[in-house]
């Protein structure tokens, strides 16, 4: 398209919907937007997977003055793309809300805190239970953690492989910078893009961790481990 | 009384098209900022005196704050009181309400389709979606199947013509196959759903009505405000009538409230005669 997309219902719709979800995979935003599209864009035009990161980006120019954003993450992991809808700041106004009680946001502080201490950044279902123990005040039944851990895997935030509960899109998209300021000894920075890595490749000789596109890339060229310079031996 | 058959929760879904409008959930349930309640920040009172006037880079701030403070509060669908707004949002600071509820309200219709309505004489508002959903993607499972019940329960009283008695509620639900006694395994808590989430989100009213030859009041139940601004009366009426398979019409009283009235009576004399040849 030569000229900017005029902002519409078509973004207001897509905005909402990825909002509504939390996350959505790039396959399921993608079906969205088609049924959006149907209903209000003017026009007869249907939009192909590669128009989405344009109306997202439309809709991002609208919603930084309200510091939020619909990132965009691959999630290695699953080898999976999701669209976050990521509220970026954490200031004194954006803690108003009166959707979750004290108890239940310290219980997703816990289990943030479990699992970035984790060796592995993963935790067995039956850890994140155990952490209602710890909470002062208001107990929470382990019923109502499941619940919210359910709540929580169906927005992102969570994610379950292998049995073991694992950072989500969610999270890597919303608090990265909070993991690493709390936790900067066990959170790992991608030294070939800077960004946090979450779940990546090891090195087998030093402690570095880098992502696994990172790498792949890095491989085409050269073999030693950008960290310690010895033989890189991990597969990718 | 077996178990519930799957497809009988589902009626609506099946033979007519139920477009539920998303309302509100572009307040993302704000985790990210809660979780750092264990912050010692101190309450940060705003340096603009409340008398002073407003430079427009502070009442820019304040519609920002406005904006975000609306979507947070929205979250749970309960009406939003403006003590709330005013506390939040501008700091105590009252007298720049008016001006500071307009643009926000603006903002919110331009950048998310969410219109802020005011109920209660400018006491408590609603965020109502200005956008129907483009499909059922764009809602939850879960979302869908609570709010799926709720528009049973309003197609049901809108045909009724009103507000009708808790039982005949339950008895219509009953039918329905849909017992208030236990969770549903297709609604959930149907009975937490009807009694308290659905009047806290404003979609129903529970009235108290004093009834003749009856020693007790009896509680009848109403569409809310929620459910006014939410819901197109020609979409209800069109689906439930899709569900009992006759065409609208058959429901005069209904049509009426749904469409207006089909004929004015001014426009007896509008008729045109035939001309004498």
């Amino acid at each position: 398209m030569p000229t900017a997309m005029p902002y519409t219902d078509v973004h207001r719709a897509f905005a909402q919907a990825i909002a509504h979800h939390g996350t959505m995979s790039a396959k399921q935003a993608y079906k969205a937007l088609l049924a959006i599209y149907a209903k209000y864009h003017d026009g007869e035009e249907i939009p192909s997977e590669d128009d989405i990161p344009e109306v997202v980006a439309s809709i991002n120019g609208k919603l930084y003055r309200y510091d939020q954003k619909i990132c965009f993450v691959h999630y290695e992991p699953a080898d999976t793309d999701f669209y976050v809808f990521c509220n970026l700041v954490e200031s004194q106004i954006d803690r108003i809300q009166n959707y979750y009680s004290e108890s239940e946001t310290t219980l997703f502080r816990l289990v943030l805190r479990e699992m970035a201490t984790s060796e592995e950044h993963k935790l067995k279902p039956i850890m994140c239970l155990n952490l209602t123990g710890e909470i002062q005040g208001k107990q929470l039944s382990k019923v109502r953690a499941e619940q919210l851990l359910d709540q929580w895997e169906k927005m992102g935030y969570f994610v379950q492989l292998g049995g073991m509960w694992h950072f989500g899109p969610k999270v890597i998209g919303e608090f990265d910078r909070y993991l690493t300021t709390n936790y900067p000894e066990q959170m790992r920075m991608c030294k070939l893009c800077k960004e946090s890595v979450f779940y990546g490749v090891r090195c087998d000789k030093c402690p570095e961790s880098f992502h696994r596109d990172c790498m792949k890339k890095y491989l085409r060229r050269l073999t030693n481990c950008p960290g310690c310079k010895n033989l890189w031996s991990t597969p990718v | 009384m077996g178990r519930p058959k799957r497809t009988l929760g589902q009626p609506s879904t099946s033979t007519a098209k139920v477009r539920v409008n998303i309302g509100v959930s572009a307040g993302p349930s704000n985790l990210g900022s809660s979780s750092l309640l264990q912050s010692t920040q101190p309450k940060q009172k705003k340096g603009a005196s409340s008398s002073a006037v407003l430079t427009e880079p502070e009442l820019d701030e304040m519609v920002i704050s406005m904006v975000k403070v609306v979507l947070n509060l929205s979250v749970n669908k309960h009406p939003i009181k403006k003590q709330a707004l005013v506390k939040h949002a501008l700091a105590g600071n009252g007298r720049a309400f008016a001006k500071v509820i307009e643009r926000a309200t603006n903002e919110l219709a331009h950048v998310y389709g969410y219109k802020l309505v005011e109920t209660e004489r400018n006491k408590k508002y609603i965020v109502v979606s200005t956008i129907t959903s483009g499909s059922v993607l764009d809602l939850t499972e879960k979302y869908r199947r609570t709010y799926t019940l709720l528009y049973l329960i309003l197609g049901y009283i809108f045909m009724k013509s009103g507000d009708i008695p808790e039982q005949g509620l339950w008895d219509y639900l009953a039918k329905l196959h849909i017992t208030n006694d236990r969770k549903h395994a297709y609604f959930g808590d149907v009975r937490k759903l009807v009694t308290q989430t659905f009047i806290k989100q404003a979609y129903l009213v529970r009235t108290k009505k004093v009834v003749e030859g009856m020693n007790e009041d009896r509680i009848f139940i109403g569409w809310g405000v929620r459910a006014e601004h939410e819901l197109s009366k020609k979409d209800i009426l069109e689906s439930m009538c899709k569900l009992l398979g006759r065409p609208s019409i058959c429901y005069m009283a209904q049509h009426t409230a749904a469409y207006g009235p089909m004929r004015n009576e001014d426009d007896e004399d509008d008729v045109v005669e035939p001309t004498p040849k």
